[in-house]
């Protein structure tokens, strides 16, 4: 990310000012609501916490799908087709061809399986870091 | 900004509603005493509706719920006459459920199709019954009840006499042509179609429907089956079930699919090791089921339609974080964010025998 413009050194960045914000809802604000708000700050809390590490950690994990489904992508099309870097073509791209059946031997599935699992992990330790297991 | 829309167009037309229940009732006349929002439905809008009835079978005070449609649906959604219609049938198999009483297909009475059915006692929220054990002193006991209940709904078969309902308001739903071929396969066109209508493309997704389609039982009954019977569906009173909510997605299909989505992780709320809903272990509630129907259900069976369950639930996921951009919703946007979940465990349950 060191190519990315930085933003002030000293002023609390988007990030930062998600997870004040959530610590400030559930320790302040939190105790006085009553069932059915405290249901809706939850939310909040939960939307608070995803966009704060989707801010932190999406940028990476999305360079690391491109990378991970390139090379997919470059078995199941013609070889000189996918100089894409656009993840929403790769995706269309690689669904495409494990529909069409391409990964269904062994080898192919077993890699494809392991880019797919790879990409879902990244994906969750921004949306329910949770439930990772194992 | 729903509720209050919806608040205004239950007191403009409440009249209307009394007038039609009234005919609907067989009596002189009924009043509207109490109509609220209920929550917990995402998808359909259901209100608490208190009346008295002046006149006829139903004289007296009821405490009944009223069915309608919202704004938008998921493709999934059957319309509020099959879902009568389906309700009906498993009510009169002995199917614990909320008895249908009413539908109204007149847009003009409160501007969309509607049904009355009784309204049942209990708590039916899946983080508080997977949480607090008082509420379910024996959860064995409950998950074979459940188990058994799914069996009475998977003895209903296309070929099953069905007697017409009082009033010749018989029909068939609409939803209700038996599919042709393999249910499996049939289920996998369709999600197949609902994905091709997202704007984004979900390998995940494409892998399990690939590995279900490569692995599709070579043999299956078709039966009605619920399509959203799960911890959060069924109403729990006094530690007993009393009840299955829910029925639109009712339809013809293989009836594995409905254990699988009954079982399946994302359904198991606060207690992600209990496979019974989060209520039990499994074997209870397939004692249960085996209590009614001979049917045998493997660890195969479960882990394939588990995988096909959180499919599912993800591409109906993927429709309501869309549905969010039309009307915005804190909790149709974090949906969308389950899918991620949802896409890990297909790949849990696909991938250990990846061919």
């Amino acid at each position: 990310m060191n190519d990315e413009p930085t933003h002030d050194r000293d002023v609390p960045d988007a990030a930062s000012l998600l997870t004040s914000a959530r610590e400030a809802l559930l320790a302040d604000v939190m105790p006085s609501l009553d069932a059915s708000s405290r249901y809706t700050a939850l939310m909040i809390a939960n939307a608070l916490a995803i966009a704060a590490r989707d801010i932190a950690l999406g940028p990476d994990a999305l360079r690391q799908e491109v990378e991970r489904l390139r090379p997919l992508a470059t078995e199941s099309v013609a070889p000189s087709d996918p100089d894409t870097v656009d993840v929403h073509v790769l995706r269309r791209i690689v669904a495409a061809a494990i529909r069409a059946g391409r990964f269904d031997d062994a080898p192919h599935a077993q890699s494809l399986v392991t880019a797919l699992t790879r990409i879902a992990e990244d994906r969750l330790a921004i949306s329910n870091p949770r439930a990772l297991r194992e | 900004m729903n509720d209050r829309r919806a608040a205004d167009d239950a007191s403009a037309s409440s009249d209307a509603l009394a007038r039609w229940l009234a005919d609907a009732a067989g009596a002189k006349s009924v009043r509207i005493v109490g109509y609220a929002r209920l929550g917990g439905g995402a998808i359909q809008d259901n209100f608490a509706l208190e009346v008295d009835v002046d006149g006829g079978p139903w004289h007296g005070a009821h405490r009944w719920v009223l069915r309608t449609n919202p704004p938008s649906s998921v493709t999934a959604s059957a319309s509020r006459a099959d879902e009568y219609e389906w309700l009906r049938v498993a009510h009169d198999a002995g199917v614990l459920a909320p008895k249908p009483l009413f539908l109204c297909r007149d847009p003009s009475v409160l501007g969309r199709e509607f049904f009355v059915m009784e309204r049942l006692p209990g708590v039916a929220a899946g983080h508080r019954l997977t949480r607090d054990a008082s509420l379910v002193p024996d959860a064995d006991a409950l998950v074979f009840a459940l188990g058994a209940n799914l069996a009475r709904i998977h003895s209903i078969r296309p070929s099953t006499p069905r007697p017409s309902p009082a009033g010749g308001r018989g029909r068939t739903p609409t939803s209700s042509a038996p599919p042709s071929d393999n249910p499996a396969l049939v289920t996998i066109a369709t999600y197949r179609e609902w994905l091709d209508c997202l704007d984004d493309a979900y390998p995940a997704l494409e892998w399990g429907l690939r590995w279900c389609e490569r692995n599709a039982p070579s043999e299956y009954d078709v039966t009605l089956v619920h399509r959203d019977y799960r911890t959060g569906n069924y109403l729990v009173d006094d530690g007993k079930l009393v009840g299955v909510l829910d029925w639109e997605f009712a339809g013809w299909g293989d009836p594995r699919e409905d254990i699988g989505w009954f079982t399946a992780r994302c359904w198991r709320f606060a207690a992600r090791e209990r496979e019974a809903g989060g209520m039990a272990a499994v074997e209870p509630f397939l004692a249960g089921y085996r209590s009614v129907s001979s049917r045998s259900i493997s660890r195969a069976d479960l882990d394939y339609w588990q995988a096909m369950a959180h499919i599912r639930w993800a591409i109906i996921a993927l429709e309501q974080a869309r549905r969010h951009r039309r009307e915005p919703s804190l909790e149709l946007a974090l949906t969308g964010r389950i899918v991620d979940e949802l896409e890990y465990e297909v790949l849990r349950l696909t991938g250990s025998h990846a061919t």
